[in-house]
């Protein structure tokens, strides 16, 4: 009974002492390694989803493309249908939604190649959120009518925001380098960043390469991520 | 003497097979209540030698030593006090007289001069 007894407690002893010899504390760090799992199983959700977000915009211009097709078929059949089809079409380039081109400039940015100041902020030598919403302000206040960075179309909603290492706008997220290419009258898009004491002049002081170039024709892709209206209703009268 | 050594095994087994696994937070906690109850058996093993087994002082006393160990080495991490150096001197230095007293038991049963019936 006694020898039954000793027994019994050393399995339940035995049996606690097996389960922490077995847990990874004694392998190696527990915090480390199971983080470790854990952020290289989210990344590879996040290029899973990121995959198949591209095969779905993908998918997306395919049905766009054959919607455009089907409106233009209607539109011969009759006069009304096919002003219709204009004003929509107005409303498109309106909201962004449509591919455009014309005169305009490219501006290019990237970090700072001049080597750090001892001491200084690293922070000051890389391209930053704002740097890019003060030339898109900029752009816009010289009358810019078409903006995209790096091959996304800005609307009047878009956000530009800081993501780590990394720029977000709404779907997308942007490594340097970072082109901004904008429709309107060149001269006038390129002399509003140029200006003394302009957007051009602070970004060199650091080093930040920054290239803008004057072009007879640039092309502004169409925005092609949700448009979503929640909250907001048009007010009846 | 080898229901002992048995339920060693047996409990060895079943927590390498069981897919059970203590959160790495507890584990600190846990190692210190394995080592009071260590000392417990260690203990209870001595008492049956010397025939001063007490089923009611070994019982409570591997609960009981489990417990405690568990819950001050916890309040002393709390309060930034590493109490579960005073658990493990108290029960390491205990384990081993215990073991001692044990391994003089033993010799002496092989060597036939002082036999311990079964």
């Amino acid at each position: 009974m006694q020898q039954l007894l000793i027994a019994f407690f050393l399995a339940i002893t035995a049996f606690l002492a097996m389960l922490q010899f077995k847990s990874p504390s004694n392998v190696n760090d527990p915090s480390i390694a199971s983080s470790l799992e854990r952020i290289e199983n989210l990344q590879q959700q996040v290029t899973g989803l990121e995959q198949r977000k591209q095969e779905l915009v993908e998918e997306l211009k395919g049905h766009q493309a054959r919607m455009a097709e089907l409106e233009k078929q209607g539109g011969e059949d009759s006069t009304y249908i096919k002003h219709l089809t204009q004003q929509l079409d107005d409303a498109r380039i309106l909201a962004g939604l449509t591919e455009l081109e014309g005169p305009g400039v490219q501006v290019i940015l990237n970090d700072s190649d001049r080597e750090m100041i001892e001491g200084s902020n690293v922070n000051a030598y890389l391209v930053h959120e704002q740097d890019l919403l003060s030339i898109v302000n900029d752009l816009k206040a010289a009358g810019a009518e078409a903006v995209a960075l790096n091959g996304q179309r800005l609307l009047a909603n878009t956000q530009i925001k800081c993501g780590g290492p990394t720029i977000i706008t709404d779907t997308e997220r942007f490594v340097p380098p970072f082109i901004i290419d904008a429709i309107g009258d060149p001269a006038t898009l390129e002399a509003i960043l140029i200006q003394p004491g302009g957007i051009y002049d602070i970004l060199k002081y650091w080093g930040i390469q920054i290239n803008v170039k004057k072009m007879d024709k640039i092309t502004v892709p169409g925005y092609y991520g949700p448009v979503n209206f929640r909250y907001a209703k048009p007010v009846e009268r | 003497m080898w229901l002992p050594i048995l339920g060693l095994i047996l409990g060895l087994a079943l927590g390498y097979i069981l897919p059970v696994n203590i959160p790495t937070a507890y584990a600190p906690y846990v190692s210190i209540a394995v080592l009071a109850a260590l000392d417990s058996v260690f203990g209870g093993v001595r008492a049956w030698l010397e025939k001063k087994f007490d089923i009611e002082v070994f019982v409570s006393g591997f609960f009981g030593n489990a417990i405690l160990a568990a819950v001050l080495a916890y309040i002393g991490d709390r309060l930034d006090i590493p109490i579960y150096l005073a658990a493990i001197f108290a029960f390491g230095t205990r384990l081993f007289q215990n073991f001692a007293i044990i391994r003089r038991y033993i010799l002496k049963s092989i060597s036939g001069k002082d036999k311990i019936e079964d």
